[in-house]
């Protein structure tokens, strides 16, 4: 069936076409090769492609590898990140009155314990800091009931050292969370018994937006960049005040020597200082505890520009799922459908018949304290099933579910180390091979045009168009690809230089029996095509049923493999079917055909013995 | 014309000394037989340990991976992560024996001596495999789906010829065979030259099953022809005649693929040369299987010839062999 069908598919652009005269067809085909060949090689040789038609979205494409295509770990590199589980102790403090997270920071500055303080409740804050031995503990204790009267608990929480157990949970977690956004082969291990490195494809490098407040020369801030060895790819400008750095990876010990050195050093105000990146939107989506909560927020306006978040006991263990769907209420764009548990939907159906309609009320749900989203409640919702719109990208509703449902790390982790990674494969070793992969191509088309003559400068020139084919369906996919899609691409590179094989040999066949040569490529082609046709038709069956297991067994692998191979066998059917065909064609019509032996020389030398292939 | 056909017995007999030592070498412990896989399994898909690392000086990873070769770690994954610092996976370093010095002050004064390591900034740890060992078993039985699928096309595919299923089997035995080739060499190399596998080898298994089903069908699409042009001939001289039709097709197509990895081998990096091998040995298989296995079992099953086969390898595999023997012998 299958095999009828795709025979049937590529049938019908032909007949489509050209119904009629035989030359008609091949002209208009032409155009259609030519068309393709353009868009490919208009996405393949810009380095970076972004298309906006209105009504849908922007499209941008352009990876860091070479012809701007996203590459893996193991061909390119990536970012590196190191988490350790967090064992620092925490002191949970419990106050009499109202206060804020600043008052009792700046309270434990003053007796120079450096503390992050995160609110629990109106008056509960938890205070994490990195060295808060009993010594230390006490001092605390002592300054801040000398400050606020009202502190009624201060209780130190000891986390003691992950379990094997534990740390397999996280690393299930991150590995979650990682895959299911999408990354190809990220390489997630523990290490020792209370870290665990993440490296992922193509995270890499961070670009830092500095606005100042008033006018600055480029000079002098090439001359900062300079003095504190910061060494970067580019630095645009994009007005008098603000400009756009390109790095490395910035280690946040760095971001603070450069944010230091812009403020003293060029003596004027920075207004922002924003630092973006690869690695920052996957520090993002792995989480620090991964703890997610839901709050009631009260807004002083419906701007809702100053706020207040009120506990509500909803957690992320509330709830049950959370997927992407077609926003339902205008059907156009994203949005994520949640569901909680039945202790959730009683605390949400309670929340939402509070709020909904309220203009100044939102849910803020929080992921490690940042807020992740805040909806307004639009209606009271009794059962638990909600929908969260918000002209959401099909990107961004993903990543939001993800961060949503994969439950919080058994474990909290802080980042040690982050940092850029080569390629696993060593770069130099790789381009080395790349060069080698081009010469044996190159040797594969020069023997083809010594042994099949004019037909071989038709496959090379066939197997040129295949391979800008492929590369602009790789970028604009885009596929990041890794060492397992590169076996499928030159497996299917393999099957193409086949395909061309077997039609010149049949063609060769009914040239030694008489034929002339445009019918022989006539005849040849369709003889050939029933071999092309099960054979590319069995490896995307196969290609399928890779597809289909490596999905649901998580092997990248495997996925990535058969891929690009299912990738490459329907170019390499669009290229045999429609180039190597049609120019063939061509070139009997231009008046070379006329010369056999430019196609066949050894053919007409043997057309005496045509037994030999025949009967 | 040559007659390929008639010497059925010996293409099976010469699989069966390629294959059989593997297949020994893949049951004997540590194999099959104590539970594992009777391959060396590589940096992938064990523990091993971790190296962060920085030098005085710049130094390139192609001379730490010299050096580590030096030193019998060749399988070491290094990546840069900074100017002068890198990251190096080997696998599990080994623990001080008596007065002796651990593997890794060994290579940690090693790479001290050659490039001026800082050892007090060295971080040393274990880790856990980067590929789960499921991988393996799951790309296993994906291969195995896949075969019943491909299976049931080339039945519907060659429906137009008698017992056209016989085809689908032929051609998953040619598979079969291609990649019991590979397995076994590969098992074999991993005892004598403790080559390894890796998440590479899997690529490159896929890559000729692959290769070897597209390899077969070219030649049973030619069979397909000539039964239908020619209803009155016999089965062996059908096949016979098709092998030589698409001879010339099978050897150009052949040397082509050698061609291109003989250029990889020659001038490409390291790094893959793992996986040029199983596609260079497969693809000498996956012709080989097309011409001389999946179309002599074809006849050998037409012939009525198969129960003989398998009746008496179940008894022993010197009666196989007898059997073969007696094939040969016509």
């Amino acid at each position: 069936m299958l095999g009828r069908w795709i025979g049937g598919f590529f049938g019908s652009i032909l007949w489509m076409l050209f119904p009629s005269s035989s030359r008609e067809r091949s002209i208009r085909l032409s155009f259609l090769v030519l068309l393709i060949l353009a868009v490919s090689v208009a996405s393949v040789a810009f380095r970076e492609v972004s298309i906006n038609i209105p009504g849908f979205s922007q499209l941008d494409r352009g990876g860091s590898g070479p012809l701007g295509l996203k590459l893996g770990l193991d061909l390119r590199g990536g970012g590196h990140l190191v988490y350790q589980a967090d064992t620092a102790t925490r002191v949970e403090v419990v106050f009499g009155e109202e206060l804020t997270a600043r008052q009792i920071t700046d309270a434990a500055n003053e007796l120079q314990i450096p503390v992050s303080v995160k609110p629990k409740g109106n008056n509960v804050f938890g205070i994490r800091s990195d060295d808060l031995d009993a010594e230390t503990r006490d001092r605390l204790e002592k300054g801040l009931k000398e400050k606020f009267d009202s502190l009624q608990t201060f209780q130190a929480i000891e986390t003691p050292a992950p379990t094997p157990d534990q740390m397999e949970g996280v690393l299930d977690i991150i590995n979650r969370r990682v895959n299911a956004f999408g990354t190809e082969e990220p390489i997630i291990q523990t290490i020792g018994d209370d870290r665990i490195i993440v490296q992922l494809p193509g995270a890499t490098g961070s670009i830092t937006r500095i606005t100042f407040s008033e006018p600055v020369e480029r000079e002098d801030l090439l001359s900062v960049l300079a003095r504190i060895e910061l060494r970067f790819n580019s630095l645009n400008q994009e007005d008098n005040r603000t400009f756009k750095l390109k790095t490395n990876t910035l280690s946040s010990a760095k971001k603070s020597e450069l944010l230091q050195a812009l403020g003293d050093q060029l003596g004027v105000k920075i207004d922002s200082f924003q630092v973006v990146g690869g690695i920052d939107e996957a520090k993002a989506l792995i989480g620090e505890t991964a703890q997610l909560e839901f709050k009631e927020r009260t807004c002083s306006d419906q701007f809702c520009l100053d706020f207040e978040d009120a506990d509500i006991g909803l957690t992320g263990d509330d709830l049950e799922r959370a997927d992407v769907v077609v926003d339902s209420r205008t059907g156009v764009g994203w949005a994520i459908s949640i569901q909680f548990n039945n202790r959730g939907s009683d605390i949400f159906s309670d929340l939402t018949r509070r709020i909904a309609g309220v203009e100044t009320k939102r849910i803020a749900i929080l992921l490690d304290d940042e807020v992740l989203l805040a909806p307004v409640s639009r209606a009271w919702i009794r059962d638990g099933r909600s929908e969260i719109t918000g002209n959401f990208t099909r990107e961004e509703a993903r990543k939001n579910s993800i961060q949503l449902e994969s439950g919080a790390l058994p474990v909290p982790l802080k980042i040690i180390q982050e940092s850029d990674v080569d390629a696993l494969l060593g770069s130099a070793s790789l381009k080395k091979s790349l060069i080698a992969g081009m010469i044996g191509l190159g040797l594969v088309m020069v023997f083809m045009v010594a042994y099949y003559r004019m037909a071989g400068v038709v496959a090379a020139i066939s197997l040129v168009v295949y391979s800008l084919i492929v590369l602009a369906i790789f970028k604009m996919f885009p596929i990041t690809l890794t060492l397992s899609h590169i076996g499928g691409f030159i497996l299917s590179i393999g099957m193409a230089v086949d395909a061309n094989v077997l039609i010149f040999e049949r063609m060769k066949e009914e040239v030694r029996i008489g034929r002339t040569l445009a019918s022989s490529m006539e005849v040849g082609f369709n003889r050939a095509w029933p071999a092309i046709r099960d054979g590319n038709v069995s490896t995307l069956i196969t290609c399928l049923v890779l597809i289909w297991f490596g999905d649901r067994l998580g092997g990248g692998l495997i996925t990535g493999f058969a891929i690009s191979l299912a990738v490459g066998v329907m170019a390499s059917m669009f290229t045999a079917v429609v180039v190597s065909r049609n120019l063939l064609q061509l070139l009997a019509w231009i008046g070379l055909g006329r010369r056999i032996n430019l196609f066949t020389p050894e053919g007409l030398r043997r057309a005496g013995d045509a037994s030999v292939g025949g009967s | 014309m040559i007659d390929i056909v008639g010497k059925r017995g010996w293409y099976f007999l010469i699989s069966a000394l390629i294959i059989l030592p593997g297949l020994i070498s893949l049951i004997v412990p540590p194999g099959w037989a104590s539970g594992q896989s009777g391959l060396n399994p590589g940096i992938d898909f064990t523990s091993g340990s971790v190296l962060q690392v920085s030098f005085a000086s710049p130094v390139s990873e192609q001379q730490i991976l010299a050096r580590m070769n030096v030193l019998g770690h060749g399988e070491a994954l290094i990546q840069r992560t900074g100017e002068r610092s890198f990251f190096i996976r080997t696998k599990l370093l080994a623990e001080p024996v008596g007065d002796l010095p651990s593997e890794r002050e060994l290579l940690e004064q090693d790479l001290e001596d050659s490039f001026g390591l800082v050892r007090d900034q060295v971080k040393f740890d274990s880790v856990s495999p980067i590929i789960a060992s499921e991988t393996v078993i799951n790309a296993f039985y994906a291969m195995l789906a896949a075969s019943v699928f491909i299976l049931l096309y080339i039945w519907y595919a060659f429906r137009r010829v008698p017992k056209s299923y016989r085809y689908g089997v032929a051609a998953i035995l040619a598979l079969v065979h291609d990649v019991a080739v590979v397995i076994g060499v590969f098992s074999i190399l991993g005892k004598v030259l403790n080559m390894e596998v890796n998440s590479m080898f899997i690529v490159g298994v896929l890559i000729v099953a692959g290769y070897s089903v597209n390899d077969t069908i070219v030649v049973f699409d030619r069979i397909r022809e000539n039964t239908i042009r020619f209803p009155d001939r016999a089965l062996a001289s059908l096949v016979n005649m098709s092998i030589m039709d698409t001879v010339g097709r099978s050897l150009n197509t052949s040397f082509t693929t050698l061609f291109v990895l003989l250029a990889l081998l020659l001038m490409g990096g390291p790094s893959i040369r793992g996986l040029l091998l199983v596609v260079a040995i497969g693809a000498v298989a996956g012709t080989y299987s097309s011409i001389f296995i999946a179309s002599q079992f074809i006849v050998i099953w037409d012939r009525g010839e198969l129960g003989k086969l398998i009746g008496r390898g179940r008894r022993a595999t010197s009666a196989t062999t007898t059997t073969l023997m007696s094939l040969i012998g016509r």
